[in-house]
């Protein structure tokens, strides 16, 4: 029963910050939190920022260790980061700015010690796959910033790892690019069929990816409030009526979460 | 403010610098101008002075020519040129991967910090005396100062920057499989490269003031050694060569060390 285990596992999930002199009570940024992401799934986490997306990828991806509670991927629980999971950061400093791109591309599969000539293959394999063949030997600083996300993603995927974290990989993108790279990585997931969790603030961004969109409430102690299925078919077209009736939906929705401390 | 106005299509940050100087007019104009604006202003000073207060350039052209056919300058140049940078060459190989450990690693920081705190008050000149004393008059006192000093200025420069190098690159390489031990050669060590350029730069500077500072105080030969005694007897003029000769000497060795970094690590994000 590998399917019923789910891909990404979270079950009664706390993550909690040790205190500081300034905050000496801690901070707790999630609070038993549930969440099941099923083979070959498009996930979009939606929140309101500083609802805890990004720890809670960061416990998915092994940079953070779960105060109580399991994180488990494909059955196995996460205890460090591994290859198994791919992270795409939001920030283009995560590439390797002292390699052209296919360097970045193959540091994977070379750390890992595969054969030369696999290695090469996979270099020319998804350096077409995220169309940066013409570019491959740039390095980062010449690339525009859509340029950039594609290299990360080219990177992470010649790992051909189950699993794809993506933490707002576009939010720094300009509007033309963003929408661009939103159909290019829907064009991806199709061509490979990965499991991809994606966080993002960008209820349309979600709309237009996602299987289903989990929603999370306002930190702290937050939680995954309600999960949606999107009833969209695919290919998706923005704008229509469908869209537009869900988007006014999933927007009194995150409001609603984000009421729940209205701080700021 | 770069980043501000980043956009799709413009490459962004380390370049953006680059830019600014290669755009520049006429580089050899400008520093044509700088040169004959100091040359007029020298030889005004020197006329209303006298020669031993204040030697025109003519003069200390003429001084450079003598010295350079005595062969007393090329001498100390080379004299000089060599204390620098077997000294220079020694504060570094020992100063780099210390810094890159104390950066690194809390622990060891916490034990190296007070002593760095401490003797870096301490101006190298001041242990002349007692490098003399430890290593005797001739060149391995000299060379002990240089090594100090560079040490020092390279540890420091090389420390703050493998502290403040970005997490994301690590944590990146670490979630596509690396070993911890791989993260350190192929993500920290790249990533520190330009913070370690800038330590040996400025350690480079630093080595040419003491070797002139020890040279003026214990020493019977070197450019430092030269000007100290154009000053005894008075001959201005060579102690203007003397200083001209430093200042070439400086323009050269940073020129050629600015020239490898761009060779061997022009990928990297250097500052300059």
């Amino acid at each position: 029963m590998a399917n019923s285990q789910g891909a990404v596992e979270l079950a009664a999930v706390t993550k909690s910050f040790a205190g500081s002199r300034r905050a000496p009570g801690g901070y707790c940024a999630l609070e038993g939190v549930n969440l099941s992401i099923r083979g070959g799934e498009f996930f979009c986490l939606l929140g309101p920022s500083g609802c805890g997306k990004t720890t809670l990828l960061n416990l998915g991806a092994g940079f953070e260790a779960a105060t109580s509670g399991r994180v488990s991927v494909v059955g196995r629980p996460v205890t460090a980061p591994g290859p198994d999971r791919g992270v795409i950061f939001q920030t283009d400093r995560a590439l390797f700015d002292w390699l052209t791109v296919a360097e970045n591309i193959a540091f994977g599969p070379s750390v890992r010690g595969l054969p030369e000539g696999e290695r090469r293959q996979r270099v020319e394999e998804y350096l077409q796959l995220v169309g940066l063949t013409d570019h491959r030997s740039k390095l980062p600083r010449e690339l525009s910033g859509g340029m950039k996300q594609r290299t990360q993603i080219a990177r992470v995927l010649a790992n051909e790892p189950e699993i794809l974290l993506m933490d707002e990989p576009f939010a720094a993108l300009d509007a033309y690019t963003r929408s661009h790279m939103q159909r290019e990585i829907a064009r991806i997931w199709q061509a490979t069929g990965k499991t991809i969790l994606f966080v993002t603030h960008d209820i349309a961004e979600a709309l237009w990816l996602a299987d289903r969109i989990g929603i999370m409430s306002r930190g702290p102690g937050s939680r995954v409030e309600r999960i949606i299925e999107v009833p969209l078919p695919r290919p998706r077209a923005k704008m229509t009526e469908d869209f537009i009736s869900i988007f006014n939906e999933l927007s009194e929705l995150i409001d609603a979460a984000a009421k729940t401390d209205a701080t700021d | 403010m770069t980043a501000v106005f980043q956009a799709e299509g413009q490459p962004a940050g380390p370049a953006a610098p680059r830019l600014a100087t290669g755009a520049s007019l006429a580089p050899w104009a400008t520093y044509g101008g700088v040169l004959a604006f100091t040359l007029v202003v020298w030889t005004g000073l020197s006329m209303v002075t006298s020669p031993w207060f204040f030697p025109s350039p003519l003069e200390t052209a003429k001084a450079i020519v003598t010295l350079t056919a005595t062969g007393e300058l090329p001498g100390a140049i080379g004299i000089s040129y060599f204390r620098i940078l077997t000294g220079w060459s020694i504060g570094c190989v020992l100063g780099v991967p210390l810094a890159l450990v104390a950066g690194r690693v809390r622990f060891v920081r916490m034990l190296v910090e007070p002593y760095v705190n401490f003797f870096r008050f301490v101006p190298p000149i001041a242990f002349l005396g007692i490098a003399i004393l430890w290593f005797g008059i001739g060149e391995k006192s000299k060379i002990a100062i240089i090594v100090y000093t560079s040490l020092f200025t390279v540890f420091m420069n090389t420390m703050a920057g493998a502290m403040a190098i970005d997490e994301t690159p690590s944590r990146a390489a670490l979630s596509l499989g690396a070993s911890r031990r791989q993260v350190l050669t192929k993500v920290v060590l790249p990533q520190t490269i330009p913070a370690i350029i800038v330590g040996v730069r400025i350690g480079m500077g630093f080595s040419f003031m003491s070797v002139v500072a020890a040279e003026l105080i214990a020493a019977d030969e070197g450019i430092g050694y030269m000007i100290y005694s154009a000053r005894l007897f008075v001959q201005t003029a060579n102690a203007f060569a003397g200083i001209i000769a430093l200042g070439l000497m400086g323009l050269l060795a940073d020129s050629l060390l600015r020239l490898a970094a761009l060779r061997l690590f022009g990928r990297h994000a250097l500052a300059f």
